[in-house]
């Protein structure tokens, strides 16, 4: 256990030298881009705002100067105040934006993962059979479709298309989110099938490729020849090993739903993160882009250390090392 | 030293069974007919892509796909016009020909989508092939930097990237090939690893084969089946991820027709007209599916397991 903890530490300290990097690749990045955040489509600012701007948010300065205050902001937790947004701090945009794109996540989450591998089980099990191959097929198809096709083709059937049959009496609605926002409203369904459909596809392929690989062990044949009920040959023998790989990419895909829904946002207009960061990179907005990437890079590396370690439990054969 | 002569016999045997190797998975690629398919779509869109690059000479490809208008024209009065003999399919809001710009499109996502694999592979194969040949602190320092990438979700970097070199194809191709290379320099470095092991490398070694002869004879021809099933899959990531950029419009910037822009042109009138994004839609998704299929079937029929 002491081995277990020691891990740990060493891994969360490894992430700060990371953290830092990731600030001073965006960091330059940024102010390597052309155009600032008070550039104004039409009439420009003039000279005396910008200069007055530029002292307040403290851009007049070098930019080494620059970096070592946020990076002394943000070991105190202080990610600055927006650009765009006058007198809010970032991790106020940040939090009002989490609500959104966590459902979001969470709901393909929590229905991507039962049908994903219910799909790649009975896919393998039936193996060659019509009922593979069109599991197959579909998540192929799935997974190499972009999410703003589907998504868009989702709203051509089931908003433009329903709207016409039906008279425009029932229809899916294609944007925006009413408050108060909970996780059971209508106007989710789309966002969330057009966010988990390559995630789906990817867990079912993983599953069934996991599962024919197997089926032909030795000791699956050995559970068969002795002659157990195929349920506990399926249950104890196939599925305990086959769906190891299969859980530890649960982890990765779960940071995919939460950093990976940009597309899905703007389709729909939902005020989530991914949109306020496209916002931000379009508007120049250094600290909004700063603060989501710390916030994205944070949870890729805590949920790729939660699977590390959730490892150890699933597959005692793993030792944990580095 | 007599065995090390038999080895060294031995390494001479293995260049015509290479040949072997490559016409075997050639047999087995053709026998999987999705592949196939796939690799007939992609070729006959290369051939139309570059159609839609040639100049409008009477007679030439262009003429005989009934492409009248050129994907920049405009003709405002036939807006949104029905699929017809003269616009097979249709026109947009103002008034330009859609398959010319589907196929001008084509031009855009496909190169994107290959050449961007040609920078991946300088920048992945070189640095996984100095890790893993190198070892020691070479290795440790290269791969802590590609963890510190890899802590970055791609389409975020990708963003980023273009943002700093500013809309443009070029930025686009720089920024993709700045963020895709992660995989396959940890995929390069293991079989680097795993193929110093070998004996055949060993034996190169004892006979004093200089290095970078055991670079270019041995170690680059063996780890190339997964490498080359790698960047096919890559093609269909770096299509997506043009399309999805130009489509957040942070990518190519209109009038310049990729298949991303088309879609967020025709999303935003797609209460008036839905074909405008649904041609486009169905162009990047045949595209990508036929990568996937050519990649599945080169993947089966590179893998040594499936040899034995």
């Amino acid at each position: 256990m002491t081995n277990l903890a020691i891990y740990i530490i060493r891994r969360l300290l490894w992430m700060i030298p990371v953290l830092f990097f990731v600030i001073v690749i965006t960091f330059g990045l940024m102010h390597l881009a052309p155009g600032g955040p008070w550039d104004r489509e039409g009439r420009q600012l003039s000279p005396q705002v910008v200069n007055n701007l530029n002292v307040k948010y403290g851009l007049d300065k070098p930019l080494p100067q620059q970096f070592l205050t946020y990076i002394w902001g943000v070991v105190h937790f202080d990610f600055g105040d927006s650009l765009k947004s006058p007198g809010q701090h970032v991790s106020d945009r940040i939090l009002q934006s989490w609500p959104y794109t966590f459902t979001l996540g969470a709901v393909a989450f929590i229905l991507l993962v039962p049908i994903g591998i219910g799909l790649g089980v009975i896919a393998a099990l039936r193996q060659n059979s019509l009922l593979d191959y069109t599991a197959l097929g579909l998540a192929t198809a799935a997974a190499s479709t972009p999410n703003f096709v589907v998504g868009i083709f989702l709203i051509i059937v089931f908003a433009l298309g329903m709207n016409k049959l039906t008279d425009g009496n029932f229809y899916f609605p294609t944007g925006g989110m009413p408050q108060p926002f909970n996780p059971f409203q209508v106007e989710l369904i789309m966002p969330v099938i057009t966010l988990a459909a390559l995630p789906t596809a990817y867990i079912a392929r993983l599953t069934r490729s996991s599962t024919l690989d197997t089926l032909r062990q030795d000791f699956v044949r050995t559970a068969w020849a002795k002659g157990l009920k195929s349920r506990l040959v399926v249950m104890r023998h196939v599925l305990k090993n086959s769906l190891i790989p299969v859980v530890t990419a649960l982890g990765p895909t779960f940071a995919f739903l939460i950093t990976g829904s940009f597309i899905t946002e703007t389709l729909f207009s939902i005020p989530g993160i991914g949109r306020a960061f496209v916002t931000s990179i379009a508007g120049r907005d250094y600290t909004m882009i700063l603060g989501t990437t710390i916030l994205f890079a944070v949870l890729i590396a805590l949920v790729n250390l939660v699977v590390d370690v959730l490892y150890v439990f699933i597959d005692p054969r793993v030792r944990l090392t580095d | 030293m007599a065995t090390a002569i038999g080895i060294a016999q031995q390494v001479d045997w293995d260049v015509p069974e290479q040949t072997g190797l490559w016409s075997d998975a050639w047999v087995r690629f053709r026998r999987n007919r999705l592949a196939v398919g796939g690799l007939a779509v992609i070729i006959v869109m290369i051939v139309l892509a570059i159609g839609a690059r040639l100049p409008a000479t009477p007679g030439g490809l262009w003429h005989i796909l009934h492409i009248t208008g050129d994907p920049v024209s405009q003709d405002v009065v036939n807006s949104y016009a029905l699929p017809s003999l003269q616009h097979p399919l249709g026109t947009d809001i103002l008034g330009r020909d859609q398959l010319s710009r589907i196929l001008y499109g084509a031009s855009i996502s496909l190169t994107i989508g290959i050449v961007v694999q040609i920078l991946i592979l300088f920048i992945g194969g070189g640095i996984g092939m100095a890790a893993g040949y190198f070892g020691g602190w070479v290795d440790n320092l290269l791969m802590r930097f590609t963890d510190i990438m890899y802590a970055f979700p791609d389409l975020l970097l990708v963003l980023v990237f273009v943002a700093a070199f500013g809309p443009s194809f070029w930025s686009i191709f720089i920024a993709l090939g700045l963020v895709y290379w992660v995989g396959l320099a940890r995929l390069v470095r293991g079989q680097v690893l795993s193929i110093k092991e070998k004996e055949y490398v060993e034996a190169a070694i004892m006979t004093g084969t200089a290095p970078l002869k055991l670079i270019v004879k041995h170690l680059v021809p063996n780890s190339l089946g997964p490498v080359i099933v790698t960047l096919t899959f890559g093609i269909p990531a770096a299509i997506f991820t043009e399309a999805a950029l130009s489509f957040l419009g942070i990518g190519i910037r209109p009038p310049e027709p990729s298949w991303g822009v088309m879609i967020e042109d025709g999303y935003g009138g797609i209460f008036a007209d839905p074909r405008q994004v649904i041609f486009p839609g169905i162009a990047v998704a045949l595209t990508m599916l036929s990568f996937t299929f050519v990649g599945d079937g080169l993947r089966d029929a590179l893998d040594p397991r499936m040899k034995r």
